[in-house]
């Protein structure tokens, strides 16, 4: 629409100006800028990463002793509920979107994404899409239902109040970023590629992303889906879930996982795209198996619609449906085991330095493999049995999330930081952030698998002093603590690399993708010259065309550097201007959505809100007339 | 260097989970997977530790490579490693081989799927239904039309078939030591078949989130021999010992009768008593949905012989004198959040009873045992 | 993007790697994750059917001569949409623009249809709080509704457009995407016609009596 240029162009009255300035507080809050948006993603969910640590911590305090009662059984099925939800939602989900946005246009060698202004809705709907679900602390009733909310516990007629209300809600707008923003990269990487950059020869991060942006559209409209029918129970008194209407609660499970499988694919795709250009890096060698490892994310996000009754192993399916689900979760190993081979063969004959982002991914490795053979057991229908519900499930899905999903990230956040900040972060400190977090994090994890087998159930505030259990809740609240120390370290680090500020050159780790052909932090247009892409690993082989016809022991000096910036003409430079609508947007979905639980007077001007911002958007253009420019 | 410095990490956080997995072998918790004490369990047991040990094989085959990797290549010098791509050869084994590991991990469970959950013969077989409620179980014995709560008895060497309900939501019904569990889902009929082989005192404990008090949603299963189950069904068919008149447990029970007994019924003993307390409970479960705030009524565990019970608060505390008196006096300081505390008249009204009113309620439900009291004797075998 | 020309530029221009332009391939994408979202409804429809436990039950309710009719009208303004598309791109405005016309209108009857038949169902007590047929026939068809407003509402911005003359031959594709956006709309409709109405407009009664509830 908003290509609608004419003689008698039509934009609707604005109520103030649009921000053209490159500076100041509108410079953020109006940003299109892949770069800036991803910023501003990775900053506001390693806070909601702070806040889940916390309500972690606060679980763990209470768990460290038999019979404690330091936490309220109220406050702590709050506190678990919001952990999980706040997890992957306000933390994993984000950070990896934080990552989408600052590589994705610079590992295609583009500018900027397709849709800049819908890529900044997707950032605000996410703020202010998290600040709506924790409002609900502050009433005293945070959602208490646990993140996967079974009905008919958290229907209105078990769970009246407002605090399940809040979760529901808040998931479906946190949904509409998630789907604008999968919406944009499929776009991105699908049309705006540099010459020459066929699909594989893309970065392998690039495939996972675009893997992963076809389940988040796919998958997370069925959660919107499952929200808007919670909703319409809760507040409108419709029977989806009401047991006493002949609602089925095993009609959500069905629903929520067969959005929550994807979903936790699209949890850990990324990180293993992550992981893919890291070990490379630092082991000097290619990517073992470029063709499989794309294939084998391919198929997982294929056969990853087929398990999702695996999480209702113990619902009353029937052995036939057991069966068959069994095999298919079975199945899916075989892709995962594969990429894990892989990676280890990259590593195999290199010459590997030990960098922190290089000790993260190796880590990811060893506590992946670890999460993924617990999976496999969980596969094994009789046994899930026993350990379904138990702590043996939470050791499961921590070992991948946060060995899998959360080491890789830090092993991003150390590999980009001076990509995206121009300075790098400290390497000693860096190291101790990695081993403590690795001794804390199996500390606190390695015990709950067999907490789970000596039949401790999830989601108990307490528990009784013959269950033998205390030694290893001990030890896992002293695991947690570790991790939060190490957390600590890293802010620290981030903290002092700052004031060091030492400065990092374009290229600072001889790295193989485009994204480091240009400067660090990157211009505005990100390359002065859009490259022509002739291979996998395109800049590696710009530097060291030696390498295309054999392995030599030694390169020779790189035969092309980093972007000279220093001649770019910068008032020929014409990117998308500032636009506020998406801001707008944002705020107006989250009033609306407040104004369910609340007043229609809310909804009505968050509505507003949303209507006036998408017309503004839809007749504003790309850029504003040249007089207007500074 | 730092290299070996690291791989010294690596090494010392495998020999830390090697070692914590030694401590996991802790057969004798009451709630432990690992002491099979029937057939299901046995199986679901040893389906896992097959699983598992594969899975170890595994887990020392890639942990092992990594730390092997971490010290061999680590970067020496600025020579550069042979840059290889990739070996289809060695691709597509590491594809086979994890597919035949899958195979033959899939073939025993796929049996094991079915024989753990295709009911046997009802002819043969003991059946229960078995309810869950916010956050009690209730145990009914339909051929023997016997109603109980909280506290499962059972005879050794028989197949069991429960079928599994929920009044309100989800709940899940589980004895660890003796079958995997299955979850009561509110308009389903579930079903489980167990049997126990050794007579003894087994722990359940609900497992799937339902509620503010879920952590305290645990019940008890009595396996008995053939001849102590039947005891057992005779003494609940039998009426109590019954009370002096005037003594505390006669006052008791009045205050009983006017106290409690619009939701707790204790005498199921009687002829025909069985399918009045499935219509009362019904009756019970409608009045406090017609006012789920206020409501002075809500389905409650039935206390017939209370007396005999070897836990209180549906698993929670050892059932004698003094923890009852706390529990009656206030039921918040065993398990918080229970219908019993927000709902009661004597709660939640000028009817609050005095220190000795309780103390009597509690001798009497304590006095609620069997005439002949046939059930004293394995009583004692179950003290652990 | 050229490698020239830093100057970026959006919409149909762009040499991209598709030659599809990136806002209709955004709409295709689009449309990917609304079959995902109607699927789970009429997933939900189709789960639930015979499920009520108490009427009214479709039999009493549902009138499918009348819903022939504003079917009819839909699936004709998507003829409507594909000749105001061909004339918009022929240049030929006043045919242009009367089709866009009719399309609007003939989407109003059918909203016109939707609301009447609503109101009538309100009238003889089915709501959406009546028992699970309500629920998941109201939720199914208020959204679908809603789409289809929003696109009249699209629809009629792009036709003032076209008065305006900022709406030509040149850019029709954003004429085209709204197009693309009916057609899904329609053919949604085309599915929930002949599952809702066509095929279990009948049922009645649930066969085998009600689902077991516990307390037996």
């Amino acid at each position: 629409m908003s290509s609608i240029i004419g003689p008698k162009q039509f934009q609707i009255p604005r109520i103030f100006p649009r921000p053209m300035s490159h500076s100041g507080i509108w410079w953020w809050l109006g940003t299109v800028d892949h770069k800036k948006i991803g910023t501003m993603y990775g900053i506001v969910s390693f806070f909601w990463f702070i806040m889940g640590g916390i309500e972690a911590l606060l679980i763990r305090v209470q768990l460290s002793q038999a019979e404690n009662d330091i936490i309220s059984p109220e406050l702590y099925n709050q506190l678990f509920t919001m952990h999980g939800t706040t997890m992957v939602f306000l933390v994993v989900m984000p950070l990896s979107a934080a990552f989408f946005n600052w590589l994705i246009p610079l590992q295609i060698g583009a500018r900027d994404v397709a849709f800049p202004r819908l890529n900044a809705l997707s950032l605000w709907v996410f703020i202010f899409g998290s600040i709506l679900m924790n409002i609900s602390w502050l009433t005293g009733e945070a959602p208490n239902g646990g993140w996967f909310g079974y009905p008919p516990n958290s229907t209105i007629q078990f769970n009246p109040g407002n605090g399940m209300t809040f979760w529901v809600l808040g998931l479906n707008v946190l949904g509409v970023a998630s789907i604008a923003a999968g919406l944009n990269f499929i776009v991105t990487i699908i049309n705006m590629r540099a010459p020459g950059m066929t699909l594989m020869r893309m970065p392998v991060f690039t495939w996972m992303t675009f893997i992963t942006s076809i389940l988040i559209v796919l998958a997370l409209p069925i959660l919107g889906v499952a929200g808007i029918q919670m909703t319409g129970d809760r507040v409108y008194g419709t029977n989806f879930f009401n047991s006493e209407a002949g609602g089925d609660p095993i009609f959500w499970q069905h629903i929520f996982w067969l959005f929550g499988h994807p979903e936790v694919y699209i949890l850990i795709l990324p990180a293993m795209g992550i992981v893919s250009e890291i070990l490379p890096t630092f082991a000097r060698k290619p990517l073992f198996g470029y063709t499989f490892i794309v294939f084998s994310g391919i198929i997982i996000g294929f056969m990853g619609w087929f398990v999702w009754s695996h999480h209702m192993f113990t619902v009353g399916l029937g052995p036939a449906a057991n069966t068959a689900f069994t095999l298919s979760t079975m199945l899916i190993a075989i892709p995962t085991g594969v990429k894990i081979f892989n990676w280890l063969a990259t590593l195999w004959g290199g010459s590997i330095k030990f960098t922190t982002a290089m000790l993260f991914s190796i880590g990811f490795i060893a506590m992946f493999t670890i999460g993924g053979l617990s999976g496999v057991t969980h596969a094994v229908s009789p046994s899930d049995a026993q350990q379904q519900d138990t702590y043996y499930v939470v050791a499961h899905f921590h070992y991948v999330l946060f060995g899998g999903s959360i080491f890789a990230i830090f092993g991003g956040l150390y590999f980009w930081w001076p990509k995206f900040t121009g300075y790098m972060l400290n390497e000693r400190l860096g190291i101790l952030n990695f081993i403590i977090m690795l001794i804390g994090f199996n500390l606190q994890f390695a015990p709950m698998h067999w907490l789970g087998l000596d039949g401790m159930p999830r989601r108990i505030y307490t528990y009784a002093e013959n269950m033998g259990w205390e030694l290893s809740n001990l030890a896992a609240t002293i695991g947690g603590f570790l991790i939060a120390f190490s957390v600590l370290i890293f802010m620290v680090n981030v903290f002092i690399s700052r004031i060091n500020k030492k400065l990092a050159s374009g290229d600072p780790w001889d790295a193989r993708t485009l994204e480091w052909s240009i400067s660090s932090p990157p211009p505005h247009y990100n390359f002065v010259e859009i490259p022509k892409v002739e291979h996998i690993d395109d800049w590696w082989y710009k530097k060291y065309p030696e390498l295309l016809e054999g392995s030599p022991k030694q390169t020779k000096s790189p035969k092309v550097t980093v972007e000279d910036t220093s001649n770019v003409d910068e008032s020929k430079i014409h990117l998308p201007d500032l636009s506020y609508y998406p801001l707008f947007v944002g705020v107006g979905l989250s009033i609306a959505a407040l104004g369910v639980i609340y007043s229609y007077a809310l909804v009505t001007i968050g509505l507003i809100l949303v209507f006036w911002g998408c017309i503004g958007w839809s007749t504003e253009p790309v850029n504003e007339p040249h007089e207007k420019h500074h | 260097m730092l290299s070996n410095r690291i791989r010294l990490i690596f090494n010392m956080t495998t020999l830390m989970l090697l070692s914590f997995a030694l401590m996991s072998c802790t057969p004798e918790n009451p709630q432990s997977t690992f002491d099979a004490q029937g057939p299901i369990s046995e199986i679901q047991k040893n389906l896992f530790l097959f699983t598992f040990w594969i899975a170890v094989i595994v887990f020392i085959v890639v942990e092992g490579a990594i730390i092997f990797v971490t010290f061999k290549y680590r970067r020496k010098n600025d020579d550069l490693p042979p840059q290889i791509h990739g070996n289809l050869r060695l691709e597509i084994t590491w594809t086979i081989i994890p597919a035949i590991i899958i195979v033959i991990i899939a073939i025993p469970t796929v049996f094991g799927i079915w024989e753990t959950q295709v009911m046997p013969d009802e002819e043969d077989a003991i059946i229960i239904n078995a309810v869950g409620h916010q956050w009690w179980f209730e145990f009914k014995y339909p051929s023997e039309e016997i109603v109980t709560a909280n506290e499962l008895h059972l005879p050794e060497d028989k197949n069991v078939i429960v079928n599994i309900q929920s009044q309100d939501v989800l709940h899940s019904f589980w004895i660890p030591k003796i079958a995997g569990k299955v979850d009561m889902v509110p308009n389903h009929e579930n079903k489980l078949w167990f049997r126990a082989d050794n007579p003894g005192l087994y722990y359940g404990q609900c497992a799937e989130f339902c509620g503010i008090v879920h952590a305290m949603m645990r019940f008890r299963v009595v396996v008995h021999t053939e001849e102590n189950y039947q005891n057992w069904l005779e003494g609940m068919r039998t009426p109590p010992k019954s009370v002096n008149s005037g003594s505390d447990e006669d006052e008791g029970r009045k205050l009983f009768v006017g106290n409690c007994s619009m939701c707790h019924t204790n005498d199921s003993y009687k002829k025909a008593a069985y399918h009045k307390e499935i219509n009362s409970q019904y009756n019970r479960w409608e009045e406090w949905k017609k006012d789920k705030e206020n409501s002075a009524i809500v389905s409650a565990p039935n206390l017939t012989h209370f007396g005999n019970r070897l836990t209180i608060a549906s698993g929670i505390k050892e059932n004698n004198y003094e923890n009852l008196v706390k529990w009656i006096e206030n039921p918040d300081s065993i398990k918080i959040g229970t219908r019993m505390k927000n709902h009661a008249n004597i709660y939640n009204s000028d009817k609050k009873l005095t220190d000795q009113e309780i103390q009597q309620i509690a001798k009497y439900l304590l006095s609620l045992k069997p005439e002949n009291d046939s059930m004293a004797s394995y009583n004692q075998e179950l003290k652990r | 993007m050229s490698n020239q020309d830093v100057t970026i530029q959006h919409g149909e221009e762009i040499k991209n790697s598709t030659g599809v332009s990136n806002k209709k391939l955004l709409m295709w994408a689009f449309l990917g994750s609304d079959v995902m979202f109607f699927g789970t409804f009429i997933g939900t429809f189709m789960a639930y059917r015979n499920k009520s436990l108490n009427g009214p039950y479709p039999s009493d309710t549902l009138d499918i001569p009348i819903t022939s009719i504003s079917t009819f009208v839909l699936l004709m303004s998507s003829l409507g949409v594909v000749l105001a598309l061909h004339y918009l791109k022929e240049s030929k405005m006043v045919l242009a623009k009367l089709w866009l016309i009719l399309v609007i209108i003939m989407g109003m009857i059918f909203m016109g249809f939707q609301v009447y038949e609503f109101s009538h169902f309100a009238h003889i007590g089915m709501t959406p709080q009546a028992n699970l047929f309500g629920s998941t026939f109201f939720t199914l068809t208020s959204l679908h509704g809603a789409h289809v407003s929003l696109g009249i509402i699209w629809l009629i911005f792009l036709l003032y457009n076209e008065y305006k003359g900022n709406l030509t031959s040149e850019n029709a594709i954003d004429l085209e995407l709204a197009g693309l956006y009916w057609h899904f709309v329609d053919i949604v409709w085309i599915i929930i016609f002949a599952l809702l109405y066509l095929i279990t407009a009948g049922d009645g009664v649930p066969p085998g009596g009600l689902p077991w509830i516990a307390g037996q």
